[in-house]
């Protein structure tokens, strides 16, 4: 049915993110709006296509709704193709059974049968969790050179953060000598991106070995990889060392969306030469009233400022009224802020309504970090409305 | 259903728009920030379900080719139907005349076999320069419930240049009966060159046309057989802009930043496409200071921008200052420079301390990749 494809890539989206709480109640992680008017998803899938990968399966469990009306024929990323494109893939009944995804590895092991279609020489996992900006050419190029059985990803992490990661040593041909996940006294500051180029044959294998193998947990990091090391398989590092961010919490959410406004970001979001693609709303250019004040701040289309915006990230249509200020936040598609009301340290989802002269969050910077406020999806709350700085809402 | 075969004339160059339209086609200028004149006659046309769209084209049409691609961005590409481009010598044969023209219906003439291929019932005419937010779905109903032979958009009020406008004269019982070309002055009742009949009557007055060797449509075929035909106007209420001359070009430019006249033009129901670019949202640094502008996607400003509406890709340096002004799609304004009632085309690089000032009657424009 499709042509042989060289490589190709499968995307894990079926996570709930469950640290984002009430900001993926709707719908999973990858498809929680992030820079303005993104969605996670996007830099993965356009990293694909900007590395020359066409065919792209995307593995989908959890609240999945979102995330395949987003995708849809993949039009927006140039995912649809007559060979290869985008391919939605939730589990689904067999003849004899049938099962969620039990974990990364058994999500790949149950689409063994798509990706056999393509006749792949290599496969690439990722996941829909990341913020970043790749070319994974690059890491292929290296995984042949080596003759690598597997090559992972990797980036340089602070020694106290080291330990949230599956920690890796590696000797000066870059080969890996040592694999931990999450371990409690890191050996090193080099940490997996959950991003792997696997040669399909030994993948193939391993992930059969793997299902057939009552006592794993039929993950990556904590089943297939540390098995292939302890079995001698051929296993590289690939560095990476721009800007790469984990959006797994409601802080860190915030703090890449902050980031995003820096001129000194590395991952420009505006670069024509790796774009992030998205599904673009059909809304006109954005209006500034003449009472409004922008600064250090991005803006989507189809909204309309009369309001001071400060250090924000305003996704499509948002409205802000006459006198509203909004500092540090970030308002997703739609939401509407009252003339008066001051939106400090908070995120809006998509659709909510502030009433006027409301007091959403506050300036007060916790020791143990930021305290961001969460508004969900479709909340409207009334005139003179007060939510202290760290709630949710939802 | 009762469905449209739409056709937008695309071809009208009015030297009055001077250096906007050496480039293009009226249909292809860059209006609103992020659009293109044919994107509202096209949305409307999408926007009541109609998925069969010929665009007539002449000469200088590569920007149009460049902007329209396969219609996709307008959910025009299609297997049945979908956009097609028209441009002159498209057929050959004994019933198609082949080669350029010079009136509408002269253009039709030459696309007979496109028309006559199409299975819907009805056609629409649009010009494609013509901007507008209308429900063309309630024209048609109209037209079905009034039993008209022409239904005819027109606007009560006068909107265009008259010297490239047409009027027209009703009788008692609310019929067309007289049509005034080109007059000296203003009229009242004036067309938008928006036209829907059954596509059998649309073939039937082409061959008359031919017959009778007549290349106009309005002045020329309609004006003839207004006694033997029942043609209605339908009064269209909602804001139009037509871009006969760039003082009309400034001016209904810088009408959308009336909020009043931006609601009517990008109605939520009946939204307006654009061409994707994929550009990020527009960056505004520690300095900027916007004030009544319309801001497309992509643009950084570091300067400050007053009554003004920059394109996608803009970029304002610190220190310069945009003051009634449109620029559009990749301009550059750098450091000190000061701007007023200027119309930069796409890809104009402005550099360092350069001043330039027009006014609203004569804004100065600069021509497409120019660098001052």
């Amino acid at each position: 049915m499709y042509g042989k494809k060289e490589c190709i890539a499968m995307l894990l989206a079926g996570g709930q993110g469950s640290r984002l709480h009430v900001l993926t109640r709707h719908m999973a992680k990858p498809a929680v709006p992030f820079g303005g008017k993104y969605r996670i998803i996007d830099f993965p899938l356009s990293n694909c296509v900007n590395s020359g990968i066409d065919t792209v399966g995307v593995l989908t469990q959890y609240e999945p709704l979102a995330l395949h009306a987003y995708i849809g024929s993949g039009q927006p990323w140039d995912l649809d193709r007559a060979n290869g494109g985008v391919h939605i893939l939730p589990p689904y009944m067999r003849s004899k059974s049938g099962e969620w995804y039990k974990g990364t590895a058994n999500a790949i092991y149950q689409n063994i049968q798509f990706m056999e279609q393509f006749d792949p020489e290599y496969v690439l996992i990722l996941s829909g969790d990341h913020i970043y900006k790749m070319d994974y050419t690059r890491m292929l190029a290296l995984h042949k050179e080596k003759h690598a059985d597997c090559t992972i990803a990797v980036i340089d992490v602070p020694l106290d953060e080291a330990s949230r990661f599956g920690i890796l040593s590696a000797d000066a041909d870059s080969r890996i000598t040592k694999f931990v996940e999450k371990p409690r006294e890191p050996e090193s500051t080099l940490a997996s991106m959950g991003i792997y180029v696997f040669t399909w044959k030994v993948l193939r294998e391993r992930l059969i070995a793997d299902e057939n193998d009552p006592a794993s947990e039929n993950d990556f990091g904590k089943n297939i990889i540390p098995g292939m090391l302890k079995d001698g398989c051929r296993m590289y590092v690939h560095p990476f060392d721009s800007y790469w961010k984990d959006v797994g919490t409601i802080n860190s959410l915030w703090e890449a969306n902050m980031d995003m406004l820096s001129p000194k970001c590395p991952l420009r979001l505006n670069d024509p030469s790796w774009r992030i693609y998205s599904r673009n709303p059909a809304s006109p250019p954005h209006y500034v009233a003449p009472e409004g004040t922008i600064r250090h701040s991005m803006v989507s289309e189809g909204c309309t400022i009369a309001g001071t915006i400060e250090a924000s990230v305003l996704f499509n249509d948002v409205k802000v009224g006459r006198g509203a200020q909004v500092r540090y936040s970030i308002l997703m598609p739609g939401a509407e802020i009252g003339e008066d009301a001051v939106v400090e340290f908070a995120i809006l989802a998509e659709n909510t309504k502030i009433g006027h002269g409301a007091q959403i969050g506050g300036s007060a910077i916790d020791p143990l970090g930021t305290k961001i406020t969460v508004i969900a999806e479709g909340i409207a709350l009334p005139d003179g409305a007060q939510v202290a700085p760290g709630t949710t809402l939802g | 259903m009762n469905k449209m075969l739409g056709l937008i004339f695309a071809y009208s160059r009015y030297s009055g728009m001077r250096e906007l339209v050496a480039p293009r086609t009226a249909a292809s200028v860059p209006y609103a920030g992020r659009y293109r004149a044919i994107d509202f006659c096209l949305s409307n046309m999408v926007g009541a379900g109609i998925t069969d769209v010929g665009i007539i084209m002449r000469d200088s049409y590569q920007s149009l080719m460049d902007h329209l691609g396969s219609g996709k961005d307008w959910d025009l590409s299609r297997k049945n139907g979908g956009l097609f481009l028209l441009p002159p010598f498209s057929y050959g044969g004994e019933q198609s005349h082949s080669g350029t023209f010079t009136g509408k219906l002269d253009a039709l003439a030459g696309v007979t076999s496109y028309i006559a291929h199409s299975r819907e019932p009805y056609v629409v005419l649009a010009d494609g320069d013509c901007i507008t937010n209308i429900r063309l779905r309630d024209v048609l109903a109209r037209h079905i419930e009034t039993k008209a032979d022409i239904t005819v958009v027109c606007s009560k009020l006068p909107v265009g240049d008259p010297a490239r406008s047409i009027y027209y004269r009703f009788g008692e019982d609310g019929r067309i009966v007289g049509i005034d070309s080109h007059p000296e002055r203003a009229q009242e009742n004036e067309s938008l060159g928006m036209f829907i009949m059954e596509k059998r009557l649309l073939q039937r007055l082409i061959q008359l046309g031919r017959a009778g060797d007549m290349v106009h449509f309005e002045r020329g075929i309609l004006r003839e057989q207004l006694s033997s035909l029942r043609v209605l106007p339908y009064f269209h209420a909602g804001y139009v802009a037509r871009l006969h001359n760039v003082a009309m070009y400034y001016r209904h430019s810088m009408a959308i930043l009336d909020p009043a006249v931006r609601e009517q033009l990008f109605d939520r129901n009946n939204p307006i496409r654009a061409r994707v670019r994929d550009d990020a949202p527009t960056y505004y640094s520690d300095n900027a200071v916007v004030k009544n502008s319309l801001i497309a996607a992509g643009c950084r400003i570091e300067g400050h921008v007053e009554n003004s509406i920059l394109f996608r890709g803009v970029y304002v340096a610190p220190g310069a200052t945009v003051k009634n002004s449109i620029i559009m799609q990749e301009g550059k304004v750098l450091e000190n420079v000061f701007i007023s009632h200027v119309i930069a085309d796409k890809y104009v690089y402005i550099s360092r301390d350069n001043m330039l000032m027009g006014n609203a009657a004569y804004p100065v424009v600069i021509a497409k990749h120019s660098t001052v």
